[in-house]
């Protein structure tokens, strides 16, 4: 596992998560980041839309598996 | 295959779980609730039935075993009914429909849809000779979606606007994920 980082993706979440930013993996992924489970992809997503004050599209929704795509999606 | 067995009810154990064709003796209060709770409903986009003992009693006896199946998961320790799976068939096409419900809130996240699907996928790719699974979670089902990807179904098809929210009046997207038996076979191997 990588070090943690700090980026947008990782504080969204680690709120999302409830836990420290600094405890989230900066190579996190849906199938190996232990608490990112079914419940708590809901509560990423969820968080995630609160952030961009829509909806996210199909396409988006099905594309996220790991921090990356949510920094790609919360900086375009 | 040439002769396929004849229709029995299904058993299944994995690790922490019972998989068994349900019948009107497993009708339980607890079942009937999660069964009627709009916040396990809605993701699926299906109304709340107020189902009884009698009602589900009779859609059970719709289930034959063969090309439609409705099996509980149940907890081994416990027999706590928390959630169900139920499989259409079309045998000659050797294809297979899948739909799951995870009613006990206190089991979510948990990977149960992982490991209980897990084996109803060995059970039907290698010992019924289906060779092409498919299921078709709504787009706003997101933990559904999870397991979907994570269990390694392939994304087949975006389904836009294909439903109407029962709730809302909306359309709503969805999703076709597909699993053929060589790849779920292929993944068998690459996790043992």
């Amino acid at each position: 596992m990588m070090a943690a980082n700090t980026s947008a993706g990782a504080a969204l979440i680690a709120k999302a998560l409830g836990v420290a930013v600094k405890d989230v993996p900066s190579d996190a992924r849906m199938d190996e980041y232990a608490l990112w489970d079914s419940f708590s992809h809901e509560q990423i997503l969820t968080e995630l839309e609160k952030t961009l004050g829509r909806k996210l599209g199909p396409d988006e929704v099905v594309g996220i598996e790991c921090l990356g795509d949510i920094d790609k999606i919360l900086s375009a | 295959m040439d002769k396929l067995p004849a229709a029995e009810p299904l058993k299944i154990k994995t690790e922490r779980f019972e998989l068994r064709s349900l019948t009107a003796a497993d009708i339980t209060p607890h079942w009937i609730d999660w069964l009627n709770d709009p916040e396990i409903l809605n993701p699926l986009n299906t109304p709340p039935r107020n189902h009884t003992v009698q009602s589900l009693a009779s859609q059970l006896k719709g289930y034959d075993n063969w090309e439609h199946y409705h099996v509980g998961i149940f907890v081994s320790e416990s027999q706590l009914h928390i959630g169900l799976h139920e499989m259409n068939l079309n045998r000659k096409k050797r294809l297979m429909q899948t739909n799951v419900l995870l009613g006990d809130k206190t089991w979510w996240g948990k990977d149960v849809v992982l490991e209980t699907r897990g084996a109803l996928l060995d059970y039907f790719f290698f010992e019924q000779d289906i060779e092409k699974a498919y299921g078709m979670p709504l787009a706003r089902n997101f933990p559904m979606i999870f397991n979907y990807k994570v269990q390694g179904w392939t994304l087949d098809k975006i389904l836009h606007e294909n439903l109407v929210s029962i709730t809302t009046g909306e359309k709503l997207d969805q999703y076709r994920f597909v699993m053929m038996r060589d790849d779920w076979a292929r993944l068998r191997e690459g996790s043992s």
